[in-house]
């Protein structure tokens, strides 16, 4: 494990002999596909973020209509930089990244296709609509209705089929660590998200809240989270050409976090009716999953040690700088929120909604343009302006 | 793409700051006693901040993609795939030689089967201490706990639930109490498991934005929450909440079946818990006890503990209702009435009225309709009463959340609207009698013998019926109730009782009523 990276090349070498010295293929239009949708998404649910924000002083702006109200447009902001942006960005830079990890194609151009319209237009697209209509979920980050549940889990057995058997037919255990990654954040997503769309409604009241703190965390915690440190861990070292600082804590921190990370949903319910044995066992493991991230972080950047210059003057390198410190201090300061004494203060309050962009736009955005900017000044055909 | 980055850091940095100071600031409200709209007020400008700094990361955005579709174009795809991939596996290859001294053989180059057995274990085990365990022993106590008498929702009530979750209510309004003084403090007693056994899917929230609905059973009147409903500015002008015209036909007072179904459902909450008296014996244990403070309670009984009158409850009837008496001193009693009307002007002019004369935006569709202030003189005792109480039956709220010296304020500048103008003694001693006669024979089993308004019907009354002795209506208003009678009230109009002489004796009967001095002799 502790050499996950380093026989990439000889892999590589592997590979030649097997498939007659020509590199994996890597399907191109689906990656600018991918992108597109991205910031189309990305535009629109902010605009959505920001009519949201302008009623909090206008309340009767926009309101006259059921489809324009506060409430529709907030889940369609949240889910719509959660599916449409995050994850078309996450799919794009998966087909720039797994061939080269993996050393093996996609499974499957026509796969591909589908999987794209399916995430577009079966989930994002008809998600909005019928959140605009009146048709949604009042759980947080799965507000979408359940049918487009359905797709959302069918996209996911997809990208299982997609992204992870080539690195399953790659021999996994020389594997980097964005492989692990994107591996685990695509099967715990896969198991995890029916947790927080379909118990809340099967389970009912206290119950039913229990599961849904678990899903509020795994959506950035098995989903966001593992994503962008692929993305992070990736683009460091392929822009500075220099090997990351050790392997070895990475294999640790990707571990710690999977551990750790699901059993901090309860901390989203703090003094609540909640058995309160549960609520304290999520506090601790936050505390933890701060100091996970710490080691995470530090990896990241000692992997940047000595290589400023390429940092400040690389703009897509210097977003993902941005991004894994915000991590940092976003994950910190999640820690210090779930602690009682504190929680007891800021909850429901602002400080919260703070915090949520911060980890949302400050690390995953950041780290998700980051990967962006790096894949598109190196796939062919593709204009790309420094200024 | 380099501007992008810096108007995206700078967007972002404001918005994060903005927010947490914003989350301090409500938070500092909230642990006040100060009513819940301060907090909204306090925050206003933030919001509006936010909002700005929304708009640098819109443009980050929108640059972002212009950059990936402006300037020079990459080679075409014959060259560059093979080139690129190696180039970028040279990066990964070159790993430090100290690593590279570590050798894995025998059981460690397993390891990563066991972390990924490891790593679906700790997922499991993330669902079954945090959900599954937890989910029993709370199934277990709402079965041991949980009145037998809690009703289902009926069909009216889930419609209107799912409507409250389609608007996205529950993302503003919670509906979970926490085991917190300051909670308890303001919405009542924590919410327990076996209260939400109905809720399919849970709608507890994350967010304040508005108050706790949890607690809303028997706190407002239907009035109210219809018209607050149609448009909130109508009865609290600084709310911030959204208008939901598609539940009404066109105005307040016509609701449609949507807009029924919802407030069928916010008015049932918290209706299991008061019917069922589940917290009849832990208030009458603690009603004189400070409110503990819960902060660190682990113990589940802990969280029974209720509080005595929670700064929301209209249900609780405070007899502690000081009487407020408006200062004597001329100059502090006009900055008083300066004070009291901007007081006024910012909670109660969108129903009374800007000048207090019961005509408010909302008073349209509330019934009974706001009192005209202007239009009787109202004793201090029953000013304060009102302020500290509401009225129950209407849509006036307690305000007893206020501090003090502002409900002084107000109670002056309440007194301020009413002129004192002619009042005339024309009535002479045989008019009065004849009044008094007839408000025996009319009014009595209301108003009381001595117009104190405790006559033997009066209990089951709400709004109650008025007390003469502390209240003094101008003669037109007296005149007009008779003739008309008070909508929404038990008063009756007895214009085809009563002559007009009679009525004319009786308006001059109730005027002689008043005087704070004569309520003890007539109770």
């Amino acid at each position: 494990m502790t050499t996950s990276a380093q026989n990439l090349f000889r892999r590589d070498e592997r590979a030649n002999t097997q498939s007659s010295g020509a590199p994996p293929s890597i399907e191109y239009d689906l990656i600018r596909a991918h992108v597109f949708a991205s910031l189309v998404t990305l535009v629109i649910s902010v605009l959505f973020g920001i009519l949201v924000a302008t009623k909090f002083t206008f309340p009767e702006f926009l309101g006259g209509h059921g489809w324009l109200t506060w409430g529709r447009l907030r889940y369609n902001h949240t889910q719509g930089i959660f599916f449409g942006w995050l994850g078309n960005a996450f799919m794009g830079f998966f087909y720039y990244v797994v061939p080269r990890l993996a050393n093996r194609p996609v499974l499957s151009r026509k796969l591909g296709w589908l999987l794209f319209v399916i995430w577009n237009f079966a989930v994002v697209l008809p998600g909005w609509v019928l959140v605009a209509a009146g048709f949604s979920q009042p759980l947080e980050w799965a507000e979408f209705p359940l049918v487009v549940d359905a797709f959302v889990v069918l996209a996911f057995i997809l990208m299982v089929f997609e992204f992870v058997l080539p690195f399953l037919k790659a021999r996994l255990f020389d594997l980097y660590v964005s492989g692990w990654y994107i591996i685990g954040g695509i099967i715990f997503t896969m198991l995890a998200y029916p947790v927080g769309n379909l118990i809340p409604e099967l389970v009912p009241g206290a119950r039913g809240a229990a599961f849904s703190g678990l899903w509020i965390h795994d959506a950035v915690g098995l989903f966001v989270t593992p994503f962008a440190v692929a993305i992070a861990y990736y683009v460091i070292p392929a822009t500075t050409r220099r090997p990351i600082f050790s392997h070895f804590l990475s294999m640790v921190g990707f571990w710690l976090l999977f551990f750790i990370y699901p059993l901090n949903g309860t901390h989203h319910y703090v003094y609540s009716a909640i058995p309160m044995a549960a609520q304290k066992g999520a506090i601790v493991a936050s505390a933890y999953l701060g100091m996970d991230v710490i080691l995470v972080v530090t990896n990241l950047l000692l992997s940047l040690r000595g290589s400023s210059g390429t940092a400040s003057k690389d703009v897509p390198l210097r977003f993902v700088w941005f991004g894994v410190v915000s991590y940092l201090a976003v994950s910190l300061q999640g820690s210090v929120q779930a602690l009682m004494p504190v929680n007891r203060f800021i909850h429901f309050t602002d400080w919260v909604i703070g915090h949520s962009h911060f980890a949302m736009i400050g690390f995953a955005s950041f780290i998700a343009l980051g990967g962006i900017a790096h894949l598109w000044q190196r796939i062919p055909g593709t204009r790309y302006n420094e200024a | 793409m380099n501007w992008s980055f810096w108007l995206l850091a700078a967007g972002l940095t404001l918005m994060v700051a903005d927010l947490t100071i914003a989350g301090l600031v409500e938070a500092q409200v909230w642990q006040s006693s100060a009513p819940w709209i301060d907090s909204v007020r306090a925050v206003g400008s933030y919001w509006l901040v936010r909002t700005f700094s929304g708009l640098p990361i819109l443009a980050g955005f929108v640059l972002f993609w212009t950059s990936l579709v402006t300037g020079p174009r990459s080679e075409t795809i014959t060259s560059a795939t093979r080139r690129v991939a190696a180039e970028e596996i040279v990066a990964f290859e070159s790993v430090s030689p100290s690593v590279n001294k570590l050798s894995l053989s025998g059981w460690p180059s397993y390891a990563h089967v066991v972390a990924f057995g490891a790593g679906v274990g700790f997922f499991a085990l993330s669902f079954l201490v945090l959900a599954i365990i937890p989910g029993k022993e709370l199934e277990d106590e709402i079965k041991q706990v949980a009145p037998v008498t809690m009703p289902m929702l009926t069909a009216s009530e889930q419609r209107g639930r799912v409507i409250y979750g389609r608007e996205g209510c529950a993302y503003c309004h919670t509906q979970q109490v926490r085991s917190l003084a300051t909670d308890v403090r303001r919405f009542g007693a924590p919410t327990e498991p076996w209260e939400t056994k109905y809720d399919y899917p849970q709608l507890w929230g994350t967010r304040r934005i508005g108050p706790d609905l949890s607690r809303e059973f028997n706190l407002r009147p239907r009035d109210w929450q219809l018209t607050h409903l149609y448009d909130p500015r109508l009865v609290v002008r600084d709310s911030v909440m959204p208008p939901y015209p598609w539940l009404f036909d066109g105005s307040p007072s016509q609701p449609t079946q949507e807009g029924l179904d919802v407030l069928a459902y916010i008015q049932l909450l918290g209706r299991a818990r008061q019917l069922s008296g589940f917290d009849r014996q832990t208030l009458a244990a603690s009603v004189q006890s400070e409110i503990p403070d819960m902060a660190m309670a682990s113990d589940p009984s802990a969280r029974a503990t209720a509080p005595a009158v929670p700064i929301a409850m209209m249900g609780g009837y405070s007899l502690s209702a000081p009487v407020l008496h408006p200062a004597s001193d001329r100059d502090d009693l006009e900055e008083e009435v300066s004070r009291g009307a901007a007081l006024f002007a910012a909670n109660c002019a969108s129903c009374h009225g800007p000048a207090g004369r019961g005509d408010g935006k909302a008073s349209a569709s509330l019934l009974p309709k706001p009192a005209n202030l202007a239009a009787a003189r109202f004793s201090d005792e029953r000013l304060s009463s009102v302020l500290w109480n509401g009225v129950a039956g209407s849509a006036m709220p307690p305000w007893r959340q206020l501090p003090t010296e502002d409900l002084r304020a107000l109670v002056a500048y309440i007194h301020s609207l009413h002129l004192p103008g002619g009042a005339p003694s024309t009535q002479d001693v045989k008019g009065l009698d004849e009044g008094e006669s007839l408000f025996a024979a009319n009014c009595a089993s209301c108003h009381g013998d001595t117009g104190a308004g405790n006559g033997p019907a009066a209990g089951a009354l709400a709004p109650s019926p008025t007390n003469f002795h502390l209240k003094k209506p101008t003669q037109e208003r007296a005149w007009d109730v008779l003739e008309n009678g008070v909508p929404g009230t038990a008063m009756p109009p007895w214009r085809s009782q009563l002559t007009a002489d009679e009525r004319r004796a009786l308006v001059e009967f109730v005027r002689s009523l008043y005087g704070p001095s004569q309520e003890n002799s007539g109770q």
